[in-house]
């Protein structure tokens, strides 16, 4: 892949994913361009021979020629837009199909870090948004442009034959034309940037002031007029820019307005000449200056409209070029596999890491072992690090220094697939996927939709009369994003996210605060359970609840990226460390009267 | 006439929004259709000048007459090819900044309306999709009644003097034209119709795919979709609907294209038949070579006019109109108003036996409630997710009115009362405050727009909250941005819950509304800011909403609700001598401090 995309490459790309569609395309549009000087060429001998039959009644045949190839040239005209629709839709579909797809696939493999980077983030909003109907009207549009150059060349040829000189003046000025319309392009593209941002704020100030989110507020502090203001501001902000930008380019265009008109006047003038010394037919004259004079649209409207949009275009291709410079494994989509090895331990040897683009090290020097069987807990308050710990195990990142070791051999040397057989994880932030409830649960064990273990895990997380509740069951979609689906609380989602956990074969259960959402009775119960859910696995507990850590085998201490203490509960509480500070203060959110 | 105006035809919603339109800036839309008038003219004039020219230089070409009688017709030609493009460039300068201006109207009016809106209408999904559809409309508004205007002002015209020249040429072509292009007009109205029922198959299947793809590469799915190797699933199923949508398109187009290709032959008919004519009329000698390459000039400018006609005035003005309507219909909404009701001292909260239910809802989120909140009292409400506790707490402070009961709230019935003076006296802290992508202090400022911004009282209300503005988080001081996307600050979660308590601060009041204030933050400070609260709260009507049961020690008494009722209230000490859902809870949550 070269280092940078350019509008040419459309050539290369749309071709590449519908190459059928795309030449057809091609060619409807070079007849385009061709046609109107075929329909000229035919004018001009039909008027000529018209005048010499009604003048001494002879050709009448070739009249008759010539209204047929003149009535076959409109009838492609007018009828190939239609082709052309049907065809670019085809194309757009296979596009969809191919070009789409790849590319939500190429994202989809990129190193995870890209993901929590708001730069490439926007990048990928950018070059996803809809890309089979960018890149199949860009190709269009670039083919329209070529059919607009064959259609002007078709003109200046035939020109060039009769007054060749005349050629150039037009071609001189037309070139004029052409720049003028380009700085112009360029400008009005350089006021839509600038006015962006404003408009921007504009239309995050109008959600304010009609928007949901912030009903409540609004109401209350009663600052719409306020806000009403500032959002005017804004918007004046951005007209204006506008507005300047385009009086600017309103002297450019009259200019090029006129010069457009001069030149035709000219042609007009020029070709006097020749049609009076008998050079040229009256025939061929009146075509010509119809042909020119039915170019005045395609240039005073299409060609400006083809500059911005080339510029944009160029745009698109730069977003697309940077996003395939990501760097991207196909080997990070693989399944978990299907062999599980047991992890007998998990070892971490002065692990040390930050995130990319960041300085501050998020672990320090950070060193434990952990073995089959045992329940452990990481503790810490938010920003210590031990969320991080987590992506580092399921190699997410592997930038760090020091060892990760996976039963003594470095986690490096696993595959991707490996080592997502290894770990069943429910995350705090986990995903509420919009498909049905069994999926949901179904998915936590991607190679075997094992029904049995589906229903295990459903009564274990005590999901039974919330489904016999749903409308389909088990199958009803939840979300909101099909008719019929059904959205659930936060606490019902997060039993359904540890309930995708319990049906994986992994023998290490990663739990990131997994009792957040749930209400204090359910939290209670989820504690009591969890010898009994988690039973012959190693489970890792991160939480700041501490209450779920007196579980735990071990309980590791986070503070700013070091283990500052670990041991089981009796053992921390007894040093008088963080974790009994920590404690202490936790108890009196829920202990009366032990704040005093 | 209400009824049709809910419907809205075509002519009764263009009278409705020329007015407003017109009102706007007249001066410029003045402009505007002078412009329009212009082009319309110059365009129908162009082809009479074409006539005339061809007429003098085929003279001039046998010699029949010398150069100098050319001239005129050359330049009338000249101004007529001209006066387009530069007619043209103001145009689009006048009415580009016009479309603008009118659409910054248009917006204001939109916010405005939305400012008086009952709060509750934004829990109804119903009422949600009005208002996308009134911004919808907004943006169609303009366009429609420039359309109107182009059609009025410069196509109309234009017609009238082709129509003059054609008939005067021969009435046999005029009618010719205009009988080939009534078809025209109505394979527009299939087309129009066969996108609509498009868009409408197409939506649900939009959502889905655009889900999906959200589920492969979306940032709330990506971690996890990756860990569980579940690429290929969600490929699977986003293929799918990727498949079903082009199965959709595909086939809309190939019927699309089917009536427009039978219409099309019609019209090409037409079109074939008036060359033919033109021909039959150029050696029978009716027309003369001049007026045929005049015609034949012209004949491609009318027929693309005439298309643009039928498709952007009639058929893009007809699609326009219903979003319009909405726009319309939405800014014409009754809207409530009340007596003036002003807090002068910390209000007593009647409450008297109320029910409210959500729109679209049956169940009841709040079922017959009675209760009295003493005039500087505060009151803690604990009770499970769900339990109505918010719910009941956006009730009392009048933002939204029972469906059966009243609340009085320093003797005014919330029902009859206008909210902006009520709410004059009231603060808030709610669980979802909301982030405003503004600067630090006009984050603050905001709850108390109708006074000046106070610089002191900004500093003194970030204290209180305890969130200190130091130079390594805000480098602007209160001045920074709070928001990447405008060049600013991103802040941790606990951060902006400071930044919203001082918010609640800021405004001067009497009564204060504190739904699950510090859910965010760290233990330790949360007992310092509930001190804090405490102190602020004094003499005022306070309401604190929490589930941290020890929290409630602030409290004079505490109401314990489940599935909207009040279940259980009094002091902890009350509380935990009974067996109730109080105690079970306390329990539930303490056992594991023990």
């Amino acid at each position: 892949m070269k280092d940078k995309l350019g509008v040419a490459n459309l050539v290369q790309i749309v071709p590449h994913y519908s190459p059928l569609e795309a030449v057809f395309l091609g060619a409807l549009n070079v007849c385009g361009g061709i046609v109107p000087t075929v329909y000229l060429l035919a004018t001009s001998k039909f008027i000529d021979s018209a005048i010499s039959f009604s003048k001494n009644g002879s050709g009448k045949n070739s009249i008759f020629l010539f209204i047929f190839i003149m009535v076959i040239c409109t009838a492609y005209m007018w009828l190939y837009p239609l082709l052309v629709e049907l065809i670019a839709t085809k194309l757009e579909n296979n596009l969809r199909k191919s070009f789409r797809i790849d590319l939500t696939t190429n994202i989809a493999s990129v190193r995870y870090d890209y993901i929590e980077n708001q730069e490439s983030m926007d990048l990928i909003s950018r070059v996803c948004r809809e890309p089979e109907a960018r890149a199949s009207q860009s190709y269009q549009r670039m083919l329209s442009a070529f059919g607009l150059i064959l259609k002007i060349g078709g003109i200046m040829v035939i020109l060039f034959l009769r007054v060749w000189w005349a050629t150039l003046v037009v071609a001189g000025i037309a070139a004029l034309v052409f720049m003028v319309a380009m700085k112009g392009g360029e400008e009005n593209y350089e006021a839509e940037r600038l006015a962006e941002k404003h408009n921007r704020k504009a239309h995050y100030l109008s959600e304010v002031l009609q928007g949901r989110d912030a009903v409540h507020e609004r109401t209350i502090f009663d600052y719409s007029e306020k806000v009403n203001e500032w959002w005017h501001s804004q918007y004046e902000t951005a007209r204006k820019i506008k507005l300047s930008a385009s009086l600017k380019w309103l002297k450019e265009s009259e200019i090029s307005g006129i010069l457009t008109s001069l030149m035709i006047l000219g042609i007009i003038l020029v070709l006097v000449v020749p049609l009076k010394n008998g050079a040229l037919s009256i025939g061929l004259y009146i075509s010509i200056i119809n042909s020119i004079i039915a170019l005045i649209p395609d240039l005073s409207w299409e060609l400006p409209e083809y500059t911005e949009a080339i510029a944009e275009d160029k745009e698109y291709l730069s977003d697309l070029s940077g996003l395939l410079k990501l760097q991207h494994n196909k080997e990070w989509l693989s399944t978990p596999s299907s062999k599980v090895s047991d992890v007998e331990s998990i070892e971490f040897r002065n692990v040390t890491f930050s995130y990319p683009g960041l300085c501050r090290d998020v672990l320090k020097n950070v060193s434990f072992l952990m073995e089959k069987g045992k329940h452990y807990a990481i503790v810490g308050a938010n920003g210590s690090g031990k969320t991080t710990i987590t992506k580092l195990l399921t190699g997410l990142y592997n930038d760090f220094s020091g060892q990760i070791l996976i039963n003594g051999i470095p986690i490096g040397a696993y595959s991707s697939s490996e080592l997502k057989s290894m770990f069943a994880i429910v995350y705090q932030d986990f995903a509420k996927y919009g498909i049905s409830l069994f999926d949901n649960i179904a998915i936590g064990n991607v190679n075997n939709f094992d029904e049995d273990k589906v229903y295990e895990a459903i009564n274990e997380m005590e999901l039974s009369s919330l489904i016999e509740s749903l409308p389909e069951g088990v199958l009803t979609s939840l979300g909101r994003i099909s008719e019929g689906s059904v959205d659930l609380s936060g606490g019902q989602w997060q039993r359904i996210a540890t309930a995708r956990a319990l049906v994986s074969n992994a023998s290490v259960r990663i739990l990131d605060e997994p009792t957040a959402a749930l209400d204090p009775i359910s939290e209670s119960k989820l504690y009591e359970n969890f010898e009994k859910i988690n039973k012959g696995k190693t489970t890792i507990l991160i939480s700041h609840r501490l209450a779920s850590t007196k579980l735990a085998d071990v309980i590791f201490v986070f503070d700013d990226g070091s283990i500052v203490e670990q041991g089981n509960y009796e053992k921390l509480m007894s040093m008088d460390g963080i974790y009994s500070t920590m404690f202490n203060s936790q108890r009196s959110w829920y202990i009366y009267g032990t704040e005093e | 006439m209400a009824q049709k105006n809910k419907q809205g035809s075509f002519f009764s919603t263009i009278f409705r929004i020329i007015p407003i339109v017109i009102k706007m800036y007249p001066l410029q839309l003045l402009s505007i259709c002078t412009i329009d008038l212009l082009l319309g003219m110059f365009l129908g004039l162009n082809t009479i000048a074409l006539d005339r020219f061809f007429h003098a230089i085929q003279y001039y070409a046998v010699g029949s007459t010398p150069f100098a009688n050319i001239f005129y017709a050359l330049l009338f030609l000249f101004v007529c090819i001209a006066a387009n493009p530069v007619l043209n460039g103001f145009n689009d300068v006048i009415s580009f900044d016009y479309e603008r201006k009118v659409t910054g109207k248009l917006g204001e009016m939109l916010n405005r309306k939305c400012e008086k809106q009952d709060p509750v209408n934004f829990e109804d999904i119903t009422f949600l999709e009005k208002i996308n559809k009134a911004q919808e409309g907004l943006k169609n508004t303009f366009k429609l009644a420039i359309d109107i205007l182009d059609a009025l002002f410069a196509y109309i015209p234009y017609f009238l003097v082709i129509s003059v020249y054609l008939y005067r040429l021969s009435p046999m072509l005029l009618l010719v034209i205009v009988l080939f292009f009534v078809p025209d007009i109505f394979s527009q109205a299939f087309k129009g119709r066969l996108y609509t029922k498009l868009e409408d198959n197409v939506a649900p299947i939009r959502r889905k795919y655009e889900h999906y793809e959200q589920c492969i590469i979306g940032k709330d799915y990506f971690k996890e979709t990756r860990s569980l190797g579940a690429f290929n699933y969600f490929s699977n199923v986003y293929k799918g609907a990727l498949a079903s949508l082009n199965h959709e398109t595909m086939k809309t187009q190939v019927q699309s294209a089917r009536i427009e290709l039978t219409f099309k032959l019609f019209t090409l008919s037409g079109y074939v038949g008036t060359l033919l004519l033109l021909v039959m009329y150029l050696l029978n000698g009716t027309i003369s070579v001049a007026s045929f390459g005049a015609v034949l000039a012209s004949i491609d400018m009318l027929m693309s006019m005439l298309e643009q006609f039928i498709f952007y005035v009639l058929g893009r003005s007809m699609k326009r109109v219903g979003s319009v309507n909405n726009f319309l219909s939405f800014l014409t909404e009754e809207q409530y108003q009340g007596k003036k009701a002003i807090l002068r001292e910390a209000p007593e909260i009647i409450v008297r036996s109320v029910s409210f239910s959500y729109p679209g809802s049956t169940e009841k989120a709040i079922s017959d409630v009675s209760l009295v909140i003493h005039s500087g009292e505060t009151v803690a409400i604990v009770g499970e997710n769900g339990a109505g506790k918010s719910t009941f707490v956006k009730l009392l402070c009048g933002l939204y009115i029972p469906d059966k009961g009243t609340i009085i709230v320093g003797g005014h019935d919330t029902r009859d009362i206008d909210r902006e003076t009520l709410m004059a006296g009231m603060s808030c802290v709610f669980q979802h405050y909301q982030r405003y992508k503004m600067t630090l202090a006009q984050n603050v400022f905001i709850s108390n727009t109708k006074t000046e911004m106070d610089q002191e009282k900004v500093e003194r209300s970030l204290q209180k909250a305890d969130l200190s503005v130091r130079k390594e988080i805000f480098p602007e001081g209160e001045d920074t941005m709070l928001s990447r996307e405008f060049d600013g600050i991103d802040l941790s979660g606990g951060q902006w819950q400071k930044v919203a308590i001082a918010r609640g601060f800021y405004r001067a009041h009497y009564m204060i509304l504190l739904d699950e204030p510090t859910s965010a933050i760290d233990p330790t400070q949360e007992t310092k800011l509930y001190r804090t609260f405490m102190e602020l709260s004094k003499d005022k009507t306070s309401i604190i909403v929490t589930h941290r049961l020890a929290l409630t020690s602030v409290a004079d008494r505490i109401l314990v609700m489940d599935h909207g009722h009040i279940v259980q209230e009094g002091t902890h000490e009350e509380l935990m001598a009974h067996d109730g859902l109080y105690k079970r809870m306390y329990l539930a949550q303490s056992k594991w401090y023990k």
